[in-house]
Protein backbone atom coordinates (compact mmCIF):
# COMPACT_ATOMS: atom_id res chain seq x y z
CA UNK A 1 0.00 0.00 0.00
CA UNK A 2 1.31 3.43 -0.92
CA UNK A 3 1.59 5.31 2.67
CA UNK A 4 2.97 8.55 2.83
CA UNK A 5 3.90 9.77 6.62
CA UNK A 6 1.25 12.55 7.45
CA UNK A 7 2.25 13.43 10.75
CA UNK A 8 5.50 14.58 9.76
CA UNK A 9 4.66 18.50 9.63
CA UNK A 10 4.20 20.07 6.56
CA UNK A 11 3.93 16.32 5.05
CA UNK A 12 0.71 16.46 2.64
CA UNK A 13 -2.41 15.67 3.83
CA UNK A 14 -3.37 15.05 0.38
CA UNK A 15 -1.20 13.67 -2.26
CA UNK A 16 -2.62 12.03 -5.37
CA UNK A 17 -1.34 11.86 -8.80
CA UNK A 18 -3.32 11.25 -11.91
CA UNK A 19 -6.74 10.43 -11.13
CA UNK A 20 -9.33 9.50 -13.31
CA UNK A 21 -12.70 8.03 -12.80
CA UNK A 22 -14.97 6.29 -15.84
CA UNK A 23 -18.53 5.61 -15.85
CA UNK A 24 -18.67 2.95 -19.09
CA UNK A 25 -17.53 5.06 -21.46
CA UNK A 26 -17.94 8.54 -19.66
CA UNK A 27 -15.18 10.16 -18.28
CA UNK A 28 -15.57 12.14 -15.63
CA UNK A 29 -12.51 13.11 -14.22
CA UNK A 30 -9.49 12.78 -15.92
CA UNK A 31 -5.40 12.89 -14.84
CA UNK A 32 -6.14 15.44 -11.79
CA UNK A 33 -3.24 15.96 -9.46
CA UNK A 34 -3.42 17.16 -6.51
CA UNK A 35 -1.92 17.90 -2.98
CA UNK A 36 -2.91 19.85 0.37
CA UNK A 37 -0.61 20.11 3.15
CA UNK A 38 -1.70 21.33 6.77
CA UNK A 39 -2.74 24.69 6.90
CA UNK A 40 -3.26 24.98 3.43
CA UNK A 41 -6.72 25.88 1.91
CA UNK A 42 -7.43 24.72 -1.61
CA UNK A 43 -10.14 25.93 -3.86
CA UNK A 44 -11.56 23.80 -6.22
CA UNK A 45 -14.10 25.20 -8.85
CA UNK A 46 -15.86 24.44 -11.97
CA UNK A 47 -18.84 24.26 -13.54
CA UNK A 48 -21.58 22.10 -12.14
CA UNK A 49 -20.72 18.57 -13.92
CA UNK A 50 -16.83 19.18 -14.29
CA UNK A 51 -15.99 16.10 -11.66
CA UNK A 52 -15.74 18.51 -8.00
CA UNK A 53 -18.40 15.96 -6.55
CA UNK A 54 -16.64 13.09 -8.08
CA UNK A 55 -13.17 14.51 -6.75
CA UNK A 56 -14.30 14.79 -3.59
CA UNK A 57 -16.45 11.45 -3.38
CA UNK A 58 -12.82 10.03 -3.95
CA UNK A 59 -10.42 11.96 -1.87
CA UNK A 60 -13.53 10.31 0.53
CA UNK A 61 -13.15 7.01 0.14
CA UNK A 62 -16.55 6.70 -0.78
CA UNK A 63 -15.50 6.01 -4.62
CA UNK A 64 -12.97 4.47 -6.13
CA UNK A 65 -10.32 5.90 -9.28
CA UNK A 66 -10.46 4.14 -12.18
CA UNK A 67 -6.71 5.20 -12.08
CA UNK A 68 -4.36 7.15 -10.45
CA UNK A 69 -2.11 6.64 -7.22
CA UNK A 70 -1.63 8.98 -4.22
CA UNK A 71 -2.73 8.72 -0.68
CA UNK A 72 -5.27 10.51 1.79
CA UNK A 73 -5.03 10.89 5.33
CA UNK A 74 -2.18 8.09 4.85
CA UNK A 75 -4.85 5.84 3.24
CA UNK A 76 -4.07 4.66 -0.47
CA UNK A 77 -6.70 6.29 -2.72
CA UNK A 78 -7.44 2.96 -4.29
CA UNK A 79 -7.68 0.88 -1.31
CA UNK A 80 -10.95 -1.02 -1.19
CA UNK A 81 -10.70 -2.47 2.27
CA UNK A 82 -9.59 -0.94 5.76
CA UNK A 83 -10.60 1.78 7.46
CA UNK A 84 -11.85 4.92 5.17
CA UNK A 85 -9.62 8.18 5.97
CA UNK A 86 -11.60 10.51 8.38
CA UNK A 87 -11.99 14.04 7.66
CA UNK A 88 -14.50 16.68 8.48
CA UNK A 89 -17.09 16.74 5.24
CA UNK A 90 -19.44 19.69 4.64
CA UNK A 91 -21.69 18.49 2.21
CA UNK A 92 -24.15 20.68 0.13
CA UNK A 93 -27.07 19.35 1.00
CA UNK A 94 -26.88 19.35 5.14
CA UNK A 95 -29.52 16.96 6.65
CA UNK A 96 -29.70 15.98 10.41
CA UNK A 97 -32.26 14.28 12.73
CA UNK A 98 -34.66 17.10 11.97
CA UNK A 99 -36.64 16.55 15.37
CA UNK A 100 -33.45 16.98 17.95
CA UNK A 101 -32.10 20.44 18.24
CA UNK A 102 -28.48 21.02 16.94
CA UNK A 103 -26.16 20.36 19.53
CA UNK A 104 -28.19 17.25 19.90
CA UNK A 105 -27.21 16.55 16.50
CA UNK A 106 -23.61 17.26 17.09
CA UNK A 107 -23.17 15.06 20.42
CA UNK A 108 -25.09 11.90 18.42
CA UNK A 109 -22.12 11.87 15.43
CA UNK A 110 -19.25 13.19 17.53
CA UNK A 111 -20.34 9.75 19.22
CA UNK A 112 -19.38 7.54 16.48
CA UNK A 113 -16.07 8.39 16.98
CA UNK A 114 -15.99 8.69 20.84
CA UNK A 115 -13.16 10.60 20.63
CA UNK A 116 -14.07 14.08 21.64
CA UNK A 117 -15.33 15.59 24.96
CA UNK A 118 -18.58 16.54 26.13
CA UNK A 119 -18.17 20.13 25.72
CA UNK A 120 -16.73 19.98 22.37
CA UNK A 121 -20.60 20.21 20.69
CA UNK A 122 -21.18 23.73 22.64
CA UNK A 123 -17.65 25.02 21.79
CA UNK A 124 -17.56 24.54 17.96
CA UNK A 125 -21.27 25.74 17.72
CA UNK A 126 -20.42 28.71 19.46
CA UNK A 127 -17.54 29.28 16.72
CA UNK A 128 -19.81 28.66 14.29
CA UNK A 129 -21.99 31.30 15.11
CA UNK A 130 -24.74 29.02 16.83
CA UNK A 131 -26.35 29.16 20.12
CA UNK A 132 -25.81 25.70 22.54
CA UNK A 133 -28.27 26.47 24.30
CA UNK A 134 -30.94 27.17 21.36
CA UNK A 135 -33.30 23.81 22.20
CA UNK A 136 -35.41 24.32 18.90
CA UNK A 137 -34.96 21.55 16.17
CA UNK A 138 -33.40 21.61 13.48
CA UNK A 139 -36.27 21.79 11.15
CA UNK A 140 -36.81 25.10 12.30
CA UNK A 141 -33.37 26.38 11.07
CA UNK A 142 -33.16 28.65 8.17
CA UNK A 143 -30.86 26.89 5.30
CA UNK A 144 -27.99 29.84 6.78
CA UNK A 145 -28.00 28.11 10.25
CA UNK A 146 -27.94 24.75 8.92
CA UNK A 147 -24.95 25.52 7.00
CA UNK A 148 -23.45 26.45 10.01
CA UNK A 149 -24.36 23.52 11.82
CA UNK A 150 -23.12 21.76 9.01
CA UNK A 151 -19.52 23.39 9.13
CA UNK A 152 -19.36 22.81 13.02
CA UNK A 153 -20.15 18.99 11.97
CA UNK A 154 -16.84 18.91 10.13
CA UNK A 155 -14.63 20.77 12.13
CA UNK A 156 -15.20 19.63 15.95
CA UNK A 157 -13.29 16.92 16.20
CA UNK A 158 -10.72 18.73 14.87
CA UNK A 159 -9.75 16.50 11.82
CA UNK A 160 -6.35 17.09 10.27
CA UNK A 161 -8.45 17.67 6.63
CA UNK A 162 -12.00 19.35 6.14
CA UNK A 163 -13.40 19.37 2.95
CA UNK A 164 -16.56 22.30 2.48
CA UNK A 165 -18.24 21.66 -0.62
CA UNK A 166 -20.90 25.40 -1.39
CA UNK A 167 -20.28 26.41 2.50
CA UNK A 168 -21.52 29.82 1.56
CA UNK A 169 -24.64 28.56 0.69
CA UNK A 170 -27.58 30.26 1.60
CA UNK A 171 -25.78 32.35 4.05
CA UNK A 172 -26.21 36.02 4.22
CA UNK A 173 -23.30 38.65 3.73
CA UNK A 174 -22.56 38.81 7.04
CA UNK A 175 -22.41 34.78 7.42
CA UNK A 176 -20.14 34.76 4.45
CA UNK A 177 -17.37 37.22 6.06
CA UNK A 178 -17.87 35.22 8.94
CA UNK A 179 -17.33 32.14 7.30
CA UNK A 180 -14.76 33.40 5.30
CA UNK A 181 -12.48 34.52 8.12
CA UNK A 182 -13.41 31.14 10.02
CA UNK A 183 -11.56 29.12 7.08
CA UNK A 184 -8.49 30.62 7.05
CA UNK A 185 -9.08 30.54 10.77
CA UNK A 186 -8.97 26.51 10.51
CA UNK A 187 -5.83 26.52 8.48
CA UNK A 188 -3.73 29.71 10.11
CA UNK A 189 -4.80 28.54 13.76
CA UNK A 190 -5.50 25.01 13.67
CA UNK A 191 -3.33 23.97 11.02
CA UNK A 192 -6.14 21.67 9.49
CA UNK A 193 -5.81 21.08 5.36
CA UNK A 194 -8.73 22.56 3.56
CA UNK A 195 -10.23 22.15 0.04
CA UNK A 196 -13.24 23.97 -0.95
CA UNK A 197 -15.87 24.42 -3.70
CA UNK A 198 -17.99 27.12 -4.66
CA UNK A 199 -19.27 28.91 -7.14
CA UNK A 200 -18.51 32.49 -5.63
CA UNK A 201 -15.05 33.01 -7.30
CA UNK A 202 -14.63 36.31 -5.44
CA UNK A 203 -14.68 34.22 -1.84
CA UNK A 204 -12.46 31.58 -3.24
CA UNK A 205 -9.97 33.65 -4.58
CA UNK A 206 -9.86 35.76 -1.12
CA UNK A 207 -9.88 32.47 0.84
CA UNK A 208 -7.52 30.23 -0.87
CA UNK A 209 -4.31 29.68 -1.01
CA UNK A 210 -4.53 27.93 -4.08
CA UNK A 211 -7.30 27.22 -6.65
CA UNK A 212 -7.68 24.19 -9.50
CA UNK A 213 -10.14 25.13 -12.12
CA UNK A 214 -11.54 22.02 -13.07
CA UNK A 215 -13.27 21.44 -16.39
CA UNK A 216 -15.12 18.62 -17.96
CA UNK A 217 -12.92 16.59 -15.53
CA UNK A 218 -9.44 18.22 -15.71
CA UNK A 219 -7.39 20.46 -13.97
CA UNK A 220 -7.32 23.40 -16.43
CA UNK A 221 -5.61 25.69 -14.48
CA UNK A 222 -4.24 26.19 -10.92
CA UNK A 223 -4.68 29.75 -9.97
CA UNK A 224 -2.69 31.18 -6.68
CA UNK A 225 -4.12 34.52 -5.70
CA UNK A 226 -1.83 35.31 -3.32
CA UNK A 227 1.68 33.11 -3.63
CA UNK A 228 2.43 34.13 -7.28
CA UNK A 229 3.25 37.83 -7.44
CA UNK A 230 2.92 37.69 -11.36
CA UNK A 231 -0.57 37.02 -10.84
CA UNK A 232 -1.27 40.43 -8.11
CA UNK A 233 -3.34 42.89 -10.16
CA UNK A 234 -4.56 45.71 -8.25
CA UNK A 235 -6.93 48.40 -9.30
CA UNK A 236 -5.73 51.46 -9.09
CA UNK A 237 -7.37 55.13 -9.02
CA UNK A 238 -6.12 58.04 -9.89
CA UNK A 239 -6.56 62.14 -9.33
CA UNK A 240 -5.80 63.01 -13.11
CA UNK A 241 -4.96 62.20 -16.61
CA UNK A 242 -1.26 63.30 -15.69
CA UNK A 243 -0.74 60.56 -12.86
CA UNK A 244 -1.78 57.96 -15.38
CA UNK A 245 2.08 58.69 -17.08
CA UNK A 246 3.51 58.64 -13.84
CA UNK A 247 2.19 55.38 -13.32
CA UNK A 248 3.76 53.99 -16.03
CA UNK A 249 6.99 55.34 -15.11
CA UNK A 250 6.84 52.88 -11.94
CA UNK A 251 9.38 50.44 -12.87
CA UNK A 252 7.74 47.51 -10.80
CA UNK A 253 4.42 48.60 -12.29
CA UNK A 254 2.96 47.27 -15.40
CA UNK A 255 -0.74 48.61 -16.68
CA UNK A 256 -2.66 45.80 -17.71
CA UNK A 257 -6.04 47.34 -18.40
CA UNK A 258 -7.68 50.57 -18.12
CA UNK A 259 -11.22 50.61 -17.10
CA UNK A 260 -11.26 54.83 -17.79
CA UNK A 261 -9.36 57.65 -18.23
CA UNK A 262 -8.15 57.68 -14.51
CA UNK A 263 -8.58 53.82 -13.12
CA UNK A 264 -6.54 51.23 -14.56
CA UNK A 265 -5.40 48.01 -13.74
CA UNK A 266 -2.11 47.12 -12.91
CA UNK A 267 0.41 43.90 -12.39
CA UNK A 268 3.11 44.49 -9.75
CA UNK A 269 6.48 42.91 -9.29
CA UNK A 270 7.60 44.31 -6.10
CA UNK A 271 5.55 43.24 -2.77
CA UNK A 272 2.09 45.53 -2.73
CA UNK A 273 3.18 47.77 0.05
CA UNK A 274 6.49 48.77 -1.83
CA UNK A 275 4.46 49.15 -4.83
CA UNK A 276 2.12 51.93 -3.33
CA UNK A 277 5.21 53.77 -1.50
CA UNK A 278 6.59 53.54 -4.92
CA UNK A 279 3.96 54.95 -6.32
CA UNK A 280 3.59 58.29 -3.53
CA UNK A 281 7.34 58.43 -4.00
CA UNK A 282 6.66 58.92 -8.14
CA UNK A 283 4.05 61.53 -7.03
CA UNK A 284 1.16 60.04 -7.99
CA UNK A 285 -2.12 60.83 -7.27
CA UNK A 286 -3.78 57.82 -5.75
CA UNK A 287 -7.75 58.62 -5.23
CA UNK A 288 -8.05 54.59 -4.64
CA UNK A 289 -6.36 51.40 -4.74
CA UNK A 290 -7.75 46.92 -4.13
CA UNK A 291 -6.29 44.13 -5.19
CA UNK A 292 -8.33 43.12 -8.61
CA UNK A 293 -10.76 40.32 -7.39
CA UNK A 294 -11.59 39.75 -10.99
CA UNK A 295 -8.59 37.78 -11.40
CA UNK A 296 -9.94 34.06 -10.83
CA UNK A 297 -13.16 35.25 -12.68
CA UNK A 298 -11.38 35.94 -15.29
CA UNK A 299 -8.58 32.66 -15.63
CA UNK A 300 -12.08 30.90 -14.74
CA UNK A 301 -13.42 32.22 -17.78
CA UNK A 302 -10.63 31.50 -19.84
CA UNK A 303 -10.34 28.01 -18.89
CA UNK A 304 -13.93 27.03 -19.30
CA UNK A 305 -13.75 28.58 -22.82
CA UNK A 306 -16.93 30.81 -22.05
CA UNK B 1 -17.97 -2.40 18.57
CA UNK B 2 -18.33 1.16 20.22
CA UNK B 3 -18.55 2.86 17.08
CA UNK B 4 -21.14 0.66 16.38
CA UNK B 5 -23.05 0.81 18.95
CA UNK B 6 -22.84 4.60 18.38
CA UNK B 7 -23.87 4.23 14.84
CA UNK B 8 -27.24 2.36 15.55
CA UNK B 9 -27.91 4.68 18.30
CA UNK B 10 -28.23 7.60 16.08
CA UNK B 11 -29.73 5.63 13.08
CA UNK B 12 -32.55 4.41 16.12
CA UNK B 13 -32.96 8.27 16.83
CA UNK B 14 -33.01 8.89 13.19
CA UNK B 15 -35.88 6.43 12.77
CA UNK B 16 -37.67 6.76 16.04
CA UNK B 17 -37.98 10.61 16.56
CA UNK B 18 -39.01 10.96 12.19
CA UNK B 19 -42.76 11.84 12.19
CA UNK B 20 -43.06 9.37 9.63
CA UNK B 21 -44.46 7.28 12.48
CA UNK B 22 -47.78 9.49 12.18
CA UNK B 23 -48.26 7.70 8.82
CA UNK B 24 -47.70 4.48 11.01
CA UNK B 25 -50.02 5.28 13.87
CA UNK B 26 -52.66 6.37 11.05
CA UNK B 27 -51.81 2.85 9.04
CA UNK B 28 -52.57 0.87 12.31
CA UNK B 29 -55.37 2.97 13.53
CA UNK B 30 -57.07 2.43 10.27
CA UNK B 31 -56.46 -1.56 9.57
CA UNK B 32 -57.53 -1.40 13.59
CA UNK B 33 -60.91 0.25 12.76
CA UNK B 34 -61.69 -2.27 9.86
CA UNK B 35 -60.52 -5.68 10.94
CA UNK B 36 -63.01 -4.73 14.19
CA UNK B 37 -65.31 -3.97 12.30
CA UNK B 38 -65.30 -7.03 10.26
CA UNK B 39 -65.63 -9.13 12.85
CA UNK B 40 -68.61 -6.79 14.51
CA UNK B 41 -70.63 -7.68 11.60
CA UNK B 42 -69.55 -11.33 11.21
CA UNK B 43 -70.63 -11.62 14.70
CA UNK B 44 -73.78 -9.95 13.88
CA UNK B 45 -74.32 -12.26 11.10
CA UNK B 46 -73.71 -15.18 13.15
CA UNK B 47 -75.74 -14.47 16.11
CA UNK B 48 -73.00 -14.23 18.09
CA UNK B 49 -72.65 -11.88 21.49
CA UNK B 50 -69.51 -11.97 22.32
CA UNK B 51 -66.15 -11.53 20.66
CA UNK B 52 -62.66 -11.32 21.78
CA UNK B 53 -61.07 -8.17 21.19
CA UNK B 54 -57.65 -10.80 20.05
CA UNK B 55 -60.51 -11.74 17.04
CA UNK B 56 -59.87 -8.37 15.19
CA UNK B 57 -55.89 -8.53 15.37
CA UNK B 58 -56.31 -12.44 13.90
CA UNK B 59 -58.60 -10.98 11.32
CA UNK B 60 -56.24 -8.34 10.44
CA UNK B 61 -52.92 -10.28 10.18
CA UNK B 62 -54.81 -12.66 7.66
CA UNK B 63 -56.39 -10.19 5.61
CA UNK B 64 -53.72 -9.89 2.52
CA UNK B 65 -54.57 -6.54 1.70
CA UNK B 66 -53.73 -5.38 4.89
CA UNK B 67 -51.20 -6.98 5.58
CA UNK B 68 -48.83 -7.04 1.89
CA UNK B 69 -50.27 -4.03 0.68
CA UNK B 70 -50.71 -1.33 3.81
CA UNK B 71 -49.11 -2.45 6.52
CA UNK B 72 -45.90 -4.01 4.67
CA UNK B 73 -45.59 -0.97 2.32
CA UNK B 74 -46.00 1.82 5.17
CA UNK B 75 -43.13 -0.14 6.89
CA UNK B 76 -40.86 -0.24 4.37
CA UNK B 77 -41.50 3.85 3.71
CA UNK B 78 -40.80 4.17 6.93
CA UNK B 79 -37.91 2.36 8.02
CA UNK B 80 -36.28 0.90 4.73
CA UNK B 81 -35.22 3.79 2.84
CA UNK B 82 -32.53 5.33 5.07
CA UNK B 83 -29.83 3.68 3.31
CA UNK B 84 -30.82 5.36 -0.06
CA UNK B 85 -31.66 8.80 1.14
CA UNK B 86 -28.46 9.39 3.22
CA UNK B 87 -26.88 8.33 0.15
CA UNK B 88 -28.92 10.65 -1.70
CA UNK B 89 -28.37 13.70 0.68
CA UNK B 90 -24.70 12.73 1.26
CA UNK B 91 -25.42 12.87 4.89
CA UNK B 92 -23.95 9.03 4.41
CA UNK B 93 -20.35 10.58 3.68
CA UNK B 94 -20.57 12.59 6.75
CA UNK B 95 -21.69 9.40 8.89
CA UNK B 96 -19.32 6.80 6.89
CA UNK B 97 -16.30 9.01 7.08
CA UNK B 98 -16.75 8.72 11.15
CA UNK B 99 -17.57 5.14 10.71
CA UNK B 100 -14.60 4.37 9.70
CA UNK B 101 -16.52 1.45 7.10
CA UNK B 102 -18.92 0.76 5.28
CA UNK B 103 -19.60 -2.39 6.60
CA UNK B 104 -20.42 -0.55 9.86
CA UNK B 105 -22.44 1.51 8.50
CA UNK B 106 -24.57 -0.95 6.78
CA UNK B 107 -25.00 -2.52 10.28
CA UNK B 108 -25.73 0.40 11.70
CA UNK B 109 -28.65 0.92 9.13
CA UNK B 110 -29.43 -3.04 8.99
CA UNK B 111 -30.32 -3.64 13.34
CA UNK B 112 -32.68 -0.38 13.40
CA UNK B 113 -34.52 -1.53 11.05
CA UNK B 114 -34.94 -5.09 12.41
CA UNK B 115 -36.35 -3.30 15.80
CA UNK B 116 -38.55 -1.28 13.72
CA UNK B 117 -39.73 -4.33 12.57
CA UNK B 118 -40.69 -5.29 16.25
CA UNK B 119 -42.21 -2.31 16.81
CA UNK B 120 -44.41 -2.11 14.13
CA UNK B 121 -46.16 -4.94 14.25
CA UNK B 122 -46.47 -4.65 18.75
CA UNK B 123 -48.08 -0.95 17.27
CA UNK B 124 -50.42 -3.17 14.77
CA UNK B 125 -51.51 -5.47 17.68
CA UNK B 126 -51.72 -2.51 20.40
CA UNK B 127 -53.92 -0.36 18.39
CA UNK B 128 -55.99 -3.48 16.53
CA UNK B 129 -56.51 -4.16 20.31
CA UNK B 130 -57.64 -0.65 21.69
CA UNK B 131 -60.08 -0.21 18.52
CA UNK B 132 -61.78 -3.41 18.98
CA UNK B 133 -62.31 -2.53 22.88
CA UNK B 134 -63.42 0.47 21.37
CA UNK B 135 -66.23 -1.09 19.07
CA UNK B 136 -67.13 -3.91 22.41
CA UNK B 137 -64.66 -6.72 21.66
CA UNK B 138 -64.80 -8.35 25.46
CA UNK B 139 -61.46 -7.93 27.03
CA UNK B 140 -60.54 -11.72 27.23
CA UNK B 141 -57.25 -13.92 26.78
CA UNK B 142 -59.65 -17.14 26.57
CA UNK B 143 -60.42 -17.57 22.60
CA UNK B 144 -63.73 -16.85 21.40
CA UNK B 145 -66.39 -18.48 19.05
CA UNK B 146 -64.71 -17.54 16.22
CA UNK B 147 -61.17 -18.00 17.48
CA UNK B 148 -62.06 -21.69 18.29
CA UNK B 149 -63.71 -21.96 14.86
CA UNK B 150 -68.04 -22.73 15.86
CA UNK B 151 -69.08 -20.17 13.73
CA UNK B 152 -67.91 -21.97 10.89
CA UNK B 153 -69.51 -24.93 11.52
CA UNK B 154 -73.23 -22.86 11.74
CA UNK B 155 -72.58 -20.48 8.62
CA UNK B 156 -69.15 -21.02 6.31
CA UNK B 157 -69.43 -16.91 5.37
CA UNK B 158 -69.46 -16.02 9.31
CA UNK B 159 -65.84 -17.71 9.85
CA UNK B 160 -62.93 -15.61 9.65
CA UNK B 161 -59.96 -16.47 7.47
CA UNK B 162 -57.60 -17.34 10.99
CA UNK B 163 -56.36 -20.40 12.27
CA UNK B 164 -59.21 -21.99 14.61
CA UNK B 165 -57.78 -21.87 18.17
CA UNK B 166 -58.14 -24.90 21.36
CA UNK B 167 -60.08 -23.83 23.91
CA UNK B 168 -57.42 -23.69 26.45
CA UNK B 169 -55.42 -21.34 24.12
CA UNK B 170 -53.96 -18.04 25.45
CA UNK B 171 -55.01 -15.58 23.00
CA UNK B 172 -52.50 -13.19 23.85
CA UNK B 173 -49.12 -15.62 23.54
CA UNK B 174 -51.08 -16.61 20.23
CA UNK B 175 -51.05 -13.23 18.96
CA UNK B 176 -47.76 -12.12 20.06
CA UNK B 177 -46.66 -15.11 18.80
CA UNK B 178 -47.96 -14.11 15.37
CA UNK B 179 -47.13 -10.50 15.90
CA UNK B 180 -43.48 -11.70 16.22
CA UNK B 181 -43.70 -13.80 13.27
CA UNK B 182 -45.40 -11.26 11.00
CA UNK B 183 -41.97 -9.25 12.40
CA UNK B 184 -39.61 -11.60 11.34
CA UNK B 185 -41.08 -11.28 7.77
CA UNK B 186 -41.61 -8.14 7.84
CA UNK B 187 -37.07 -7.61 8.80
CA UNK B 188 -36.34 -10.03 5.88
CA UNK B 189 -38.50 -8.37 3.52
CA UNK B 190 -37.16 -4.76 4.89
CA UNK B 191 -33.90 -6.71 4.36
CA UNK B 192 -34.02 -7.36 0.80
CA UNK B 193 -34.96 -3.71 0.02
CA UNK B 194 -31.85 -2.41 2.03
CA UNK B 195 -30.04 -4.59 0.03
CA UNK B 196 -31.38 -3.57 -3.32
CA UNK B 197 -31.24 0.02 -2.42
CA UNK B 198 -27.25 -0.23 -2.14
CA UNK B 199 -27.34 -1.09 -5.46
CA UNK B 200 -30.18 1.39 -6.95
CA UNK B 201 -29.99 4.32 -4.20
CA UNK B 202 -33.47 6.19 -5.17
CA UNK B 203 -35.68 6.92 -1.90
CA UNK B 204 -38.53 5.85 -3.91
CA UNK B 205 -37.44 3.02 -4.75
CA UNK B 206 -38.03 0.56 -1.32
CA UNK B 207 -41.56 1.63 -1.72
CA UNK B 208 -42.75 1.06 -5.19
CA UNK B 209 -40.54 -2.61 -5.06
CA UNK B 210 -42.76 -3.25 -2.01
CA UNK B 211 -45.63 -2.46 -3.30
CA UNK B 212 -44.61 -3.97 -7.16
CA UNK B 213 -43.52 -7.18 -5.63
CA UNK B 214 -46.74 -8.02 -3.65
CA UNK B 215 -48.72 -7.16 -6.27
CA UNK B 216 -46.88 -9.26 -9.07
CA UNK B 217 -46.98 -11.96 -6.58
CA UNK B 218 -50.74 -12.03 -5.86
CA UNK B 219 -51.41 -11.95 -9.51
CA UNK B 220 -49.04 -14.35 -10.52
CA UNK B 221 -51.05 -15.93 -7.94
CA UNK B 222 -54.49 -16.17 -9.66
CA UNK B 223 -52.77 -17.20 -13.15
CA UNK B 224 -50.98 -19.96 -11.56
CA UNK B 225 -52.75 -22.77 -10.02
CA UNK B 226 -50.98 -25.32 -7.99
CA UNK B 227 -49.40 -26.19 -4.11
CA UNK B 228 -45.93 -25.12 -5.44
CA UNK B 229 -46.51 -21.61 -6.04
CA UNK B 230 -47.27 -21.25 -2.53
CA UNK B 231 -44.18 -22.79 -1.78
CA UNK B 232 -42.02 -19.39 -3.53
CA UNK B 233 -44.61 -16.97 -2.95
CA UNK B 234 -43.65 -14.53 -0.09
CA UNK B 235 -46.51 -13.15 0.51
CA UNK B 236 -48.71 -16.24 0.96
CA UNK B 237 -46.03 -17.15 3.64
CA UNK B 238 -46.81 -13.97 5.30
CA UNK B 239 -50.76 -15.28 6.55
CA UNK B 240 -50.82 -16.88 9.64
CA UNK B 241 -53.30 -19.01 8.34
CA UNK B 242 -51.37 -20.22 5.29
CA UNK B 243 -50.04 -22.82 7.82
CA UNK B 244 -53.55 -24.29 8.89
CA UNK B 245 -54.95 -27.42 7.70
CA UNK B 246 -58.57 -26.39 9.75
CA UNK B 247 -58.27 -23.27 6.67
CA UNK B 248 -56.15 -24.39 3.55
CA UNK B 249 -56.39 -27.40 1.57
CA UNK B 250 -52.61 -27.64 1.82
CA UNK B 251 -51.15 -25.61 4.08
CA UNK B 252 -46.82 -24.74 4.81
CA UNK B 253 -45.35 -25.89 7.13
CA UNK B 254 -44.44 -23.35 9.90
CA UNK B 255 -40.72 -24.84 9.84
CA UNK B 256 -40.27 -24.02 5.94
CA UNK B 257 -41.20 -20.65 6.28
CA UNK B 258 -39.32 -19.85 9.17
CA UNK B 259 -36.61 -21.31 6.98
CA UNK B 260 -37.71 -19.17 4.02
CA UNK B 261 -37.27 -15.28 6.12
CA UNK B 262 -34.15 -16.55 7.62
CA UNK B 263 -32.75 -17.55 4.26
CA UNK B 264 -34.11 -14.51 2.65
CA UNK B 265 -32.73 -12.45 5.88
CA UNK B 266 -29.34 -13.49 5.54
CA UNK B 267 -28.75 -13.93 2.04
CA UNK B 268 -30.07 -10.42 2.00
CA UNK B 269 -27.45 -9.05 4.53
CA UNK B 270 -24.79 -11.12 2.97
CA UNK B 271 -25.68 -9.39 -0.40
CA UNK B 272 -26.64 -5.90 0.55
CA UNK B 273 -23.21 -5.60 2.86
CA UNK B 274 -21.03 -7.33 -0.64
CA UNK B 275 -22.97 -4.40 -2.81
CA UNK B 276 -21.71 -1.77 -0.59
CA UNK B 277 -18.45 -2.77 -0.39
CA UNK B 278 -18.10 -2.07 -4.27
CA UNK B 279 -20.66 0.62 -5.62
CA UNK B 280 -19.13 4.06 -5.25
CA UNK B 281 -21.26 6.00 -2.17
Amino acid sequence: MNRIQTDVPGAPLVDVRGLCKSYGPKTVLDDVTLMIRPGEVVGLVGPNGAGKTTLIRILSGMSRPSNGEGSVLGRDVRSTSGDLPFMGLMVERPMFIETLSGRKNLELLFGIRGAVEPTVASDVLRRVGLDPHDSKPVRTYSLGMRQRLSLAQAIGERPRLVVLDEPTNGLDPRGIVEMRSLVRELADVDGMGVLLTSHLLQEVEAVCDRVILLHHGRAQHVYEPSTTLDSVVLVLEVASVEDVGRVASVETVDVVGSDGPTRMRIRVREAVPDVVRMLVMADVGIEAIHRDSAGLERAYMESVGA
Amino acid sequence: MKQTLALIRMELARLFLSRRWFAAVAMWGLVGKLAADEVRSHAFNAGIEGWSVFDAHAALVNNMFFVGFLLLTTFVMIACDSLARDRETRLAHVVMARAGSRWRWWVGKAVPMVLAAVVFQVGVLGASLALAAYEGGEMTRKPSAFARGETGKQDVMAQLFFTPAHPGTDMLVREVGTSLYLSLGFTAIGMAVLALSARFPVSWLPGLASVGVVLLDRILGWFIHGSWYTWVSPSARLLEAMHSAAVVDDPLPLWSSLLWWVTLLVLSAIVGVRTLQRVDI
